[in-house]
């Protein structure tokens, strides 16, 4: 893909403000440590003594060792392969099996982490600071009316933004998935989440089923999608930025039991082939389009503004100038804001 | 004279496939001058170029964009181009943007390939392409073609013009006569000697070597039979291209030209691999060291830097 030499692929920022999920709860098993590789950053994974996950920037401060290949966890504290420096799930140093004393600056860095609705979700923001909000606990997975999670995972070389911004672009539906009908979505914005609410069509192998489809994004990367109608089903989309090219997407799909479990398994085969096909539809777009900014919007497109405008709270104002800049070449111009 | 400017890319012709590597409703991306491109060819047989992305939402029309009639509908939202990259079709909307078109880029399709002209002034072009006599009868075998990616300038390869022995597929030559003659967009070398071929004896040969602006050489060498040579490179980027070449011979009737084909261009192909190690590991040197049989050089590098001035300039200076 060969752009002018060092040019990014996007004028936006690359690594956004919230939670992101970067593993399957049920691959982090206690007494060892995972590398993880996000927000173009290299980390370690791990369980503490109570079982919580940890995680915390892989390399060691004393002579760099990476934690995450060959490090031991030993009574939930993680030991470098190198030199056996010792550290707590916080990432602050414990030991050092040979010497007297222990440096204060040695620690590493620590991610806030919430393992939750199976999934373990990272908060990432450029700036460091706290988390702003919360991932959602979300009742089907402790209710027993619903199936058992299936997990899928890809990897992209996209955008999260880009893939976000699917949610909203009605139009593409019909023409690049083939959905019979064009959702006539209602789309609201409430601070980090945007909302969206449509009457629609579900193909199924034995026909069309109508019903509603409701979808919340809490920012770029945790998405929860609920279809209700004949059937029930529940996709959470958990998007991650690993580097300047890729995106790890994950999806959990769950549907609500009906029938017998015959019936249930065929539901969800179906529901998690149509979602996985539509995947693959997407992966030639995403991964040769540019960002237009802003795009030539006809009249039956969706809402692409108002999205557009919802995206700039996940990246602070320097960032997106930084963006801007090494895109173009020179400064971002201070748009006016346009009055109603 | 003094140092050209290699900034961008040259104006001209660039071949971007050979005919045969495009059916009728194919569509392919292609990078070239530092742009993503999408070439297409219509269902009444007209190939197309065009800028790749949809101005609507960014998609490349090169994956996954089809072919429908005379037009390319975007994979993305199935806005619909005709081949000048209007648009004329949006499904879904009463009315079609006034902005909504893709640039599009001179094409040419003669000799069995398809040529695209690069400006970066956005000029029409100024020359065309010479059709090649009697190549889509029978007379001549069909191109028997290859295609390398070389990291290097184009300006490298075009200095091999001076040298033109890279170019005969034969192990030894004896030249005894030749000449350089530069004229407005063309450069043309005439050589003549006695060649050594792989299968022994000897050859008295002569040929002409011209280079149709700054990317696209044909050779026509007349021997123990007469060939055709394509010698053609379009840049990817600032320090990449592709090269093509292609070889053609005339049939006199005895067939034999069908058996020499294939070791011919293995020779070629041979000769091209040899010069691309050179290629990717040269320094440019805008002042040679030059020794006395290397007048040619500076004569072509004159005539090469029209292609990156501004038209003005060049037809002023080479009128």
């Amino acid at each position: 893909m060969p752009v002018p030499a060092n040019r990014p692929r996007f004028p936006i920022p690359r690594y956004p403000t919230g939670w992101f999920q970067v593993a399957w709860s049920s691959d982090v098993e206690a007494g060892a440590s995972y590398p993880l590789e996000y927000f173009g950053k290299d980390l370690v994974i791990f369980r503490n003594a109570a079982g919580e996950a940890k995680v915390l920037d892989a390399h060691c401060p004393h002579m760099g060792a990476h934690l995450g290949h060959g490090g031991k966890v030993d009574a939930g504290e993680l030991i470098c392969p190198f030199h056996a420096w010792k550290f707590n799930g916080e990432g602050e140093l414990v030991d050092i099996p040979y010497a007297k004393k222990n440096p204060r600056k040695a620690r590493l860095a620590c991610w806030p982490v919430h393992d939750v609705n199976g999934a373990i979700m990272v908060w990432h923001d450029i700036d460091g600071r706290a988390p702003m909000w919360e991932v959602p606990v979300l009742p089907e997975f402790s209710s027993d009316e619903w199936s058992e999670p299936v997990h899928r995972k890809w990897r992209f070389r996209t955008h999260n933004q880009e893939m976000a911004e699917n949610m909203v672009d009605l139009a593409h539906f019909r023409y690049l998935h083939g959905t019979l009908n064009f959702p006539d979505a209602v789309v609201e914005e409430r601070g980090h989440i945007l909302h969206m609410k449509a009457n629609t069509l579900m193909g199924t192998p034995s026909g069309d089923v109508e019903g509603q489809i409701e979808a919340v994004a809490h920012g770029f990367g945790f998405s929860v999608n609920r279809f209700t109608g004949l059937v029930h089903t529940l996709l959470i989309g958990a998007v991650a930025p690993v580097d300047d090219e890729f995106v790890d997407v994950r999806f959990s799909f769950m549907v609500k039991k009906i029938g017998g479990r015959q019936i249930t398994a065929g539901v969800g085969k179906a529901f998690v082939a149509e979602i996985s096909k539509q995947l693959e539809e997407d992966r030639p777009v995403w991964e040769h389009k540019v960002y237009i900014d802003p795009p030539l919007l006809c009249d039956g497109d969706g809402p692409i503004g108002l999205f557009r405008r919802w995206c700039k709270q996940f990246f602070p104002e320097w960032y997106r100038e930084q963006a801007y800049e090494a895109f173009h070449g020179r400064a971002m111009p201070h748009r006016r804001r346009a009055s109603k | 004279m003094g140092r050209y400017d290699f900034e961008g890319f040259a104006r001209g012709w660039f071949v971007v496939s050979f005919s045969d590597e495009l059916e009728c409703g194919q569509v392919k991306p292609l990078t070239y001058f530092g742009k993503e491109l999408v070439l297409f060819r219509t269902a009444a047989g007209q190939p197309k170029v065009l800028d790749a992305h949809c101005p609507h939402m960014g998609a490349h029309l090169g994956h996954g964009g089809r072919v429908e009639g005379e037009q390319i509908r975007c994979p993305f939202h199935a806005w619909s181009f005709d081949g000048d990259g209007q648009c004329v079709e949006i499904p879904y909307a009463m009315k079609i943007p006034k902005r909504a078109q893709v640039p599009c880029w001179p094409v040419r399709e003669r000799n069995g390939m398809i040529y695209v002209w690069h400006d970066r002034e956005r000029g029409a072009p100024d020359w065309e392409i010479p059709i090649l006599n009697g190549h889509d009868g029978d007379e001549w075998t069909p191109w028997n073609h290859g295609q390398v990616r070389i990291k290097t300038h184009p300006r490298e390869i075009v200095e091999n013009v001076v040298d033109v022995g890279h170019f005969i597929p034969v192990h030894g030559t004896h030249v005894s006569e030749i000449s350089n003659v530069f004229d407005r967009h063309t450069a043309t070398q005439i050589n003549s000697g006695i060649a050594y071929p792989l299968g022994g004896g000897k050859d008295r040969y002569s040929l002409r070597a011209t280079y149709h602006g700054p990317a696209y050489q044909v050779t026509k060498m007349d021997g123990l039979l007469s060939s055709r040579l394509i010698n053609a490179h379009t840049p990817i980027g600032p320090n990449e291209l592709d090269l093509r070449f292609a070889v053609s011979l005339k049939r006199d009737g005895s067939g034999r030209e069908e058996s020499f084909i294939d070791q011919y261009i293995e020779n070629l192909r041979g000769g091209f691999f040899q010069d691309i190690e050179i290629w990717e590991n040269m320094q440019f040197r805008d002042t040679p060291i030059l020794c006395d049989g290397d007048g040619a050089i500076i004569k072509l590098r004159r005539w090469y830097g029209q292609f990156y001035e501004p038209r003005k300039k060049a037809e002023a200076a080479h009128a």
